[in-house]
């Protein structure tokens, strides 16, 4: 019987091509919720290494009005 | 020597000619500061994640360059005294990720606003296709229409026609019907006067006893009669009681007169 693990392997692990920039926000949205939270990495599998770089490009997006700071779960 | 990149936020109310004029002087501010602009990219128009300044759409700027660590201090200054700048982010960045410029700003700026002209050009024809397309399909309603007063001349002719068609056989019917109620109302009208001639004779001496009296027994007996009426066979026995209903109203004006000897 094969051995099948559950645990994921990061994505930006797996690809050394994908990086993660606060400029490059369209990848961002996809570790943010609809209310403009970052999802943490034991929920979407990234690294820690991978998520303290993705919080980081997620903040900067968010200065520069990229990326909300929060949305009004109101208005979905 | 360090590498560094800024990008801006430049105010959407601002036109091309103005907007290069704004993004050149922040070329020569940074000239000025002591940094060296390797690359300037014009990202266009876009809209912002949250209003800053009242503003829903913001023209978006990159600007990388290397120099001295004070150059961008001086840098962010300059930016934030400039009023037509919402906003500015400057990060540092490695050799690796400097844009190699192949356009001047003016070629970039014409660029997105011929894309964005073209956008709001596509735009505006699907707008326009759309309400064509709304046109054409009330158009053939309004041939229609402009066909229709003949059509619906000879179909309101034809429609009048079947209607006094209609209108006469209801008329003829309606004939029939008065006929048949005409000869119910004859067949119904000789007791009915005789009734209100009896009512009228009987209502005349309203002040005495007696009459009152009678008109109890008067309105009995209508009571009566009109129960016989709906029974229609004892037509007899009705008349003989408007012969009594008579007699006592030619009685009853010579008691009145008596009474008032």
């Amino acid at each position: 019987m094969a051995f099948i693990s559950n645990r994921r392997i990061c994505v930006f692990c797996e690809n050394s091509d994908q990086k993660i920039d606060y400029k490059e926000f369209k990848t961002l949205r996809k570790f943010i919720t609809d209310q403009g939270k970052i999802i943490p990495g034991h929920v979407t599998g990234v690294c820690a290494k991978h998520q303290r770089h993705l919080g980081r490009a997620v903040k900067q997006a968010r200065n520069i009005a990229l990326l909300p700071y929060s949305v009004d779960p109101r208005h979905f | 020597m360090n590498y560094y990149e800024t990008l801006y936020i430049v105010h959407p109310a601002l036109d091309a000619g103005r907007l290069k004029d704004i993004i050149t002087g922040v070329y020569d501010s940074l000239k000025k500061m002591g940094g060296n602009p390797l690359a300037v990219e014009f990202w266009g128009k876009r809209k912002l994640a949250y209003f800053i300044d009242k503003q829903k759409y913001g023209t978006y700027v990159l600007v990388q360059y290397n120099g001295e660590g004070k150059c961008t201090s001086n840098f962010a200054v300059e930016l934030e005294h400039n009023p037509n700048i919402l906003a500015y982010l400057t990060t540092s960045i490695e050799k690796d990720k400097v844009i190699e410029q192949k356009e001047d700003i003016e070629t970039q700026i014409a660029g997105k606003t011929r894309e964005a002209e073209r956008s709001e050009a596509r735009r505006g024809k699907e707008v326009a296709v759309v309400e064509t397309d709304i046109k054409e399909s009330d158009a053939p309603e309004i041939k229609k229409g402009d066909k229709s007063p003949e059509d619906e001349s000879e179909q309101t002719d034809s429609s009048t026609e079947e209607r006094d068609a209609d209108s006469t056989e209801i008329k003829a019917e309606t004939t029939e019907s008065e006929d048949k109620e005409n000869d119910s109302t004859e067949d119904e009208t000789p007791e009915e006067s005789s009734d209100s001639e009896a009512d009228k004779d009987v209502d005349t001496p309203e002040e005495n006893s007696d009459a009152q009296v009678t008109d109890e027994e008067s309105s009995a007996e209508i009571a009566e009669s009109e129960s016989d009426e709906e029974n229609t066979t004892s037509e007899e026995s009705t008349e003989k009681e408007s012969e009594t209903k008579q007699e006592k109203a030619e009685d009853e004006p010579a008691a009145v007169s008596e009474e008032e000897k």
